[in-house]
């Protein structure tokens, strides 16, 4: 197991109940973060984003543990 | 007559300055949404100067909108957004020409209306609208400023800028649910802010200054004053076609049963004799070269739904409402064919 810091916004962070953690998950890698998501707060990975330092990455790549990462989805307020 | 001394203080920018403000007063800038941030950046269009302002909604103004659409008062409860923002935009700035659709961005108008414009502005309150916006844009070749809201936090970005990335290399599939400011909650403020951040995107487009949130979303959180920029590049799998952009924003059947079946009429235009018929209780049957005789008889306080053999006749249809000030019309994406076999 590895932690990683994590951020959320919007309708996520309503979901998990806060704006960020360190969590731990199996792998260091985006699709044991989106397991994790799906399991803790059944959030599912179809209309999420995940930010690797501020970019985000649109296939599975590693994290590394000092990474900062952040989950974004879409808004739709206007 | 343009006023020289109203643009005065822009124009001592020299990222202004003469040859800026002509950019500006050759600009057509078209609006889709006259809610929250629509209010919020209109009146800095207009007042910049922007030649040609284009305004798209269908809606009335409600009570529950005027803590947040500031150009609406009390009196104009009831009365259609587009005509009220375009008496006050003309109050504020007479030099400009304000172009109203009284009617909702769809897949039949679309394209369309935004040719005639150089930059969008989405300010609508759902996904699927900000999906239609940024497809029509991508058909057309028109970069647009999106942004948008849930509760006290803002999403940000200049779309397909100069070949840039779309809201689809951003979001490539929408959530099966998103919350709107109607249930969320928002603050006159918050939208203030973003619709402030749009204004300011299309004046740096328009003046070719500054950088433009390309590839770039821009996420604020105005209760704990933290910002943040997310950067993403162009997906260049996408290829947005004009039959993608048909099928996909189509209205089907499938989306909205419940809705169909207590809100809503489906509108057959084919001919009383062509087959197969139809035989739902809200099927109404108007041939196309009756409707225009016929629009007293349709119901005002449903949605209609328009389908016709081949979606040819339903779209001359859907104009025909459109001109006669029935904005809540839509072309179904099923054909006569496909509806009887999902009756059977």
């Amino acid at each position: 197991m590895a932690t990683i810091n994590i951020k959320y916004f919007g309708e996520i962070a309503e979901k998990t109940g806060k704006s960020s953690e360190a969590i731990a998950i199996e792998k260091l890698n985006t699709t044991s973060i989106l397991k994790f998501l799906k399991q803790q707060y059944a959030i599912a990975d179809k209309g999420i984003q995940i930010a690797i330092n501020q970019e985000l990455v649109t296939e599975e790549i590693a994290v590394l543990e000092s990474d900062e990462i952040a989950i974004l989805s879409p808004f739709a307020g206007g | 007559m343009k006023q020289e001394n109203r643009y005065v203080r822009q124009m001592v920018l020299p990222q202004v300055g003469n040859k800026g403000q002509d950019k500006i007063q050759n600009a057509r800038v078209l609006v889709v949404g006259c809610g929250g941030l629509g209010c919020a950046a209109l009146p800095y269009l207009a007042t910049a100067g922007i030649g040609t302002i284009g305004l798209v909604d269908g809606d009335t103004v409600s009570e529950t909108n005027l803590h947040r659409q500031i150009l609406y008062t009390q009196q104009n409860v009831g009365s259609l957004k587009v005509t009220c923002a375009a008496e006050k935009l003309k109050a504020l700035n007479p030099d400009i020409e304000i172009k109203i659709f009284q009617e909702y961005l769809t897949v039949e108008n679309a394209v369309e209306i935004i040719e005639n414009f150089d930059i969008v502005i989405d300010a609508t309150d759902r996904i699927p609208a900000r999906y239609l916006i940024n497809d029509a844009c991508v058909l057309t070749g028109k970069p647009f400023v999106h942004a948008a809201l849930y509760r006290f936090q803002s999403q940000i970005s200049v779309f397909n800028y100069k070949n840039g990335p779309t809201y689809r290399c951003l979001y490539p599939t929408s959530p099966t649910s998103t919350q709107s400011c109607d249930t969320a909650g928002i603050l006159g403020t918050t939208v203030a802010i973003a619709g402030g951040l749009q204004a300011n995107e299309v004046l740096k487009i328009i003046l070719e200054t500054g950088e433009v949130l390309s590839g770039q979303l821009l996420v604020n959180d105005f209760l704990n004053n933290q910002q943040s920029i997310f950067k993403f590049s162009r997906n260049e799998q996408l290829n947005i076609t004009p039959d993608f952009f048909k099928k996909e924003h189509s209205i089907s059947i499938k989306s909205y049963p419940s809705e169909i079946a207590e809100n809503s009429v489906l509108l057959d235009v084919r001919s009383a004799t062509e087959m197969p018929k139809i035989e739902l209780l809200q099927v109404l049957q108007i041939p196309l070269n009756q409707i225009e005789d016929s629009l007293e008889t349709l119901p005002k306080d449903k949605k209609i739904y328009i389908f016709c053999k081949s979606g040819t006749r339903s779209k001359e249809a859907y104009f025909i409402l459109q001109k006669a000030g029935i904005t809540n019309a839509h072309c179904l994406k099923e054909t006569a064919q496909q509806l009887y076999e999902m009756t059977q």
